[in-house]
């Protein structure tokens, strides 16, 4: 049926089947309350009334006549049983002596019942109405089966209706759009009728995608749109520098070498990453330069790759900020340049992991051979380069160990050196490494924020989150079982009253909901 | 859209001030001026304001973003609806408990009768944990993207059950639950004899002749007699690895049986396999489809038979998926 003009309303309030806030108020005003009685309206007057309230709740996009026909005056219930009490007792007791007066028999199956009893803590205490007659009628019921409750039970047999309580859904008219999309399954196979009456074990299952974008916060034009202007800018400037230095190093090594040095001072860090970044671009390109400027290129991008990563790993990975997490994004997008993957592939986190632990064993392989032919470099240097790899070789040894024994093992591995030199070799050893414990740290973050990712190809807001105030309606009656992990359910029997309890999810009162039952019985 | 200007907070004079000068300023449009010279009425009704104002209180903006834990509207703590007491929201299994569940069938091939006697559990709800937690381990075989970040919100805003091992715990919900027959809705008058011993079966057969009692209809027979037994003075470990027993075998058979059924159903049809299809045969029988060709046992369609599956009229949704 068409949605109505004004489907939430403040000035004719409605409840309904849906998240919005709207709804949200005027359940929190008692919008569906029964009004106090004054004057005389008749009785049809007063059902008229009712059955108009409860029908815009319970299944509004369903026309009258179908409903009509669904409705059913055998309403269902069922009775703990506890196997204890059928065994202690073979129901005699409840007869006996009632001819000669004996009227106190204190056994009964609930006495024996140890399922936790309803909370009847109160939050908040609201100042009670002076005089509610409703409230007085309505006391009694608690101790009761409230079968009028569950007048509309047939009603949530639908599969649209099933959805929308499984919280797959913020609406009934949404899930209804997700079955006739084509984005549910029942037992597997496509149903794409939302009248489909659901049988006791069926399965259905919802698209994930649908889900998430039906119970997701809502998408905004240009959200992240910092993050790709940042993305971008990284990428051109990389792009330039790695031109910049293919020409440099063709030109001569050892200028190239004064220029990274100048630049490792502090003057350009920017354009030094860069110029790295570039080289992990396309390191295919690079194929004509000597080995020896090829590392030294490599060993830049690594550099700069694990920058900003370090100071993000001190800290624990549920607690980022938001300009860490960014830097994280950044990070993943860097090393997917630097591993040569295409932009646009899915690789798994620990997959990048790992091969970027095994691109800096081979650069750490690599540098030592380099070590070992080049022996005409400056005293100092070798020696500088020597230590850092003692350091290497035992925190290979420990690798297992925190970051601060690590630390106390670089200071010993660098004894005997000067002050300039020991500050050099940490950074070779810190800035263009990282210990396996760290690895695996790093691995472990990117994996969390692989879970819930920045994604704009996405139809909801990135990373994921509830939509707001879908905490106040967030419940699943006990005849569904659901999986919200692959967002599937199981509709495990026809919903049921119980002493006290009522398990078909309804906003009004059970005056309300007797007077509509009395309404669709059609006795005048 | 261009942001509106409230009647309340600006006076009318600077508006006009802004407007001239603007107009006087540019020369390339002269005569560019706002279409009215009233500020447009900011349309606030009363009632949104209130709403508003209620949503970005207190109270409001907890529901917004939730801090942990179920929130619900009414005054009771676990009362979704202000208006109806008599609905609350049930806890539901929590992941560990569910994983747990999976395990003890699965992995521990306990039956579903005794884990949920022991848990707690409906046998329906554990048959469906299974179940789920099945296509759910087959997702991540696959390496299909489970839709983590919603579990994790959601299962944040429900109360939950957790399931221990080895510790005392409160069951989930009743286990030997019996529907109320519509037979029993009555009010029914049997004038008894004072000395007779009138149990629930002689009440069953008051109801109706072929009724069933309680214990009959039990979904949980099996654990009726261990009770028993325990009250008969036996053991309650020796009553409870009968109670296992008795559960695996009655599982056990009915294994057994849907083997055979699928055995039985191999051999009547014959696979052919071509290098594109593979066809199966099957007996069938002309007679089957009754003496107005349209009994269930039939195959095919009888010459002349009226076909309804586009009938105006009749429903063509299906009742049930196989």
């Amino acid at each position: 049926m068409r949605k109505p003009y004004r489907f939430y309303s403040l000035a004719r309030p409605k409840l309904r089947q849906s998240w919005n806030k709207y709804n949200l108020y005027n359940l929190y005003r008692q919008t569906g309350r029964e009004p106090q009685i004054r004057g005389t309206p008749t009785f049809f007057q007063q059902k008229w009334a009712a059955k108009a309230k409860t029908r815009s709740y319970h299944g509004e996009h369903i026309p009258e006549k179908k409903w009509v026909r669904l409705f059913s005056r055998r309403l269902l219930s069922a009775v703990d049983m506890p196997p204890e009490y059928l065994a202690a007792h073979d129901g005699s007791e409840q007869a006996a002596g009632r001819g000669s007066g004996l009227t106190t028999s204190t056994v009964t199956a609930e006495t024996f019942s140890k399922v936790p009893a309803l909370s009847t803590q109160e939050r908040s205490r609201r100042r009670p109405l002076f005089g509610d007659v409703n409230k007085l009628l309505s006391d009694q019921f608690n101790n009761m089966t409230p079968y009028m409750q569950m007048t509309f039970a047939p009603l949530e047999r639908r599969l649209d209706t099933a959805v929308f309580r499984a919280l797959f859904a913020s609406s009934v008219r949404q899930a209804r759009q997700f079955v006739i999309h084509g984005a549910v399954t029942v037992n597997g196979k496509k149903m794409v009728h939302p009248s489909y009456q659901l049988n006791p074990g069926d399965m259905f299952q919802v698209d994930i995608e649908k889900v998430m974008y039906g119970t997701g916060v809502q998408k905004e034009a240009q959200a992240h749109k910092r993050l790709h202007e940042n993305l971008e800018a990284r990428q051109k400037k990389a792009d330039q520098a790695f031109q910049n230095a293919v020409k440099k190093l063709g030109g001569d090594a050892t200028t190239e070498q004064a220029a990274a040095e100048g630049e490792t001072e502090g003057e350009k860090p920017e354009a030094e990453a860069e110029a790295a970044e570039g080289e992990a671009a396309a390191s295919e390109d690079a194929g004509s330069l000597t080995p020896e400027a090829q590392w030294k290129l490599n060993n830049r991008a690594l550099k700069f790759l694990l920058k900003d990563v370090k100071k993000i790993l001190k800290n624990n990975p549920k607690d980022l900020t938001a300009k860490e997490k960014k830097q994280l994004r950044l990070f993943r997008a860097d090393a997917k340049r630097f591993l040569s993957h295409p932009e646009k592939s899915e690789a798994d986190a620990v997959e990048l992991i790992d091969e970027l632990q095994l691109q800096m064993k081979s650069h750490e392989l690599m540098r030592e051979s380099f070590e070992k032919l080049d022996l005409k470099e400056g005293q100092d240097q070798s020696q500088a380069e020597a230590g850092a790899e003692a350091v290497q070789a035992t925190s290979k040894e420990g690798e297992e160990q925190p970051a601060v024994n690590r630390e106390r093992e670089v200071e010993k591995g660098l004894e005997g050196l000067s002050d300039e030199q020991k500050t050099k070799a940490k950074r070779i050893i810190g800035d263009a490494q990282l210990s396996k414990d760290e690895m695996r740290k790093l691995a472990r973050l990117l994996q969390y924020d692989e879970e819930n990712p920045i994604d704009d190809s996405k139809p909801y807001a990135t990373p994921w989150r509830p939509r707001p105030y879908m905490s106040a309606f967030a419940f699943i009656p006990r005849y569904l079982e659901v999986n919200p992990n692959i967002c599937a359910a199981v509709y495990l029997r026809h919903p049921v009253a119980r002493k006290g309890t009522a398990e078909v999810p309804t906003p009004f009162s059970y005056l309300t909901s007797q007077l509509t039952h009395n309404w669709y019985l059609e006795r005048g | 859209m261009a942001p509106r200007l409230s009647a309340a907070s600006t006076p009318l004079a600077p508006v006009v001030d802004a407007c001239l000068a603007q107009s006087c300023k540019s020369k390339s449009a002269p005569f560019v001026r706002s279409f009215s010279s009233t500020p447009c009425q900011q349309k606030m009704s009363r009632a949104r304001q209130q709403m508003f104002q209620w949503l970005k209180g207190r109270e409001g903006s907890e529901f917004a973003d939730p801090r942990g834990g179920p929130r619900y509207l009414g005054p009771l703590q676990d009362q979704p609806f202000p208006l109806n007491p008599l609905f609350r929201s049930q806890p539901v299994l929590d992941e560990q408990t569910r994983e747990l569940i999976w395990d003890k069938v699965m992995g521990r091939g306990e039956s579903l009768k005794a884990v949920s006697a022991e848990m707690g559990v409906d046998v329906r709800r554990v048959a469906a944990v299974v179940r789920l937690k099945e296509v759910e381990k087959q997702w991540q075989r696959e390496g299909k993207k489970l839709a983590i970040p919603y579990a994790k919100a959601v299962m944040s805003m429900l109360p939950k059950t957790s399931y221990r091992e080895g510790e005392k715990n409160l069951p989930h919900e009743p286990v030997n639950e019996i529907h109320v027959h519509k037979l029993t809705m009555q009010q029914l008058f049997v004038p008894v004899s004072e000395s007779r011993h009138f149990t629930r079966e002689d009440a069953a057969k008051a109801f109706h002749d072929t009724m069933l009692c309680v214990d009959a209809r039990s979904p949980q027979p099996e654990l009726i007699k261990m009770e028993r037994e325990i009250l008969e003075g036996k053991s309650r470990q020796e009553s409870l690895a009968k109670f296992k027993e008795a559960t695996q075998k009655e599982e056990d058979k009915v294994a057994r049986r849907i083997a055979q059924e699928q055995q039985r159903e191999e051999k009547a049809t014959t696979r052919v396999t071509t290098d594109r299809y593979e066809f199966r045969f099957k007996e069938i029988n002309a007679d089957d489809v009754g003496r107005n060709g349209r009994s269930r046992k039939g195959t095919g369609w009888r010459y002349g038979a009226p076909f309804d599956d586009r009938k105006r009229g009749l429903v063509k949704i299906p009742t049930s998926v196989p």
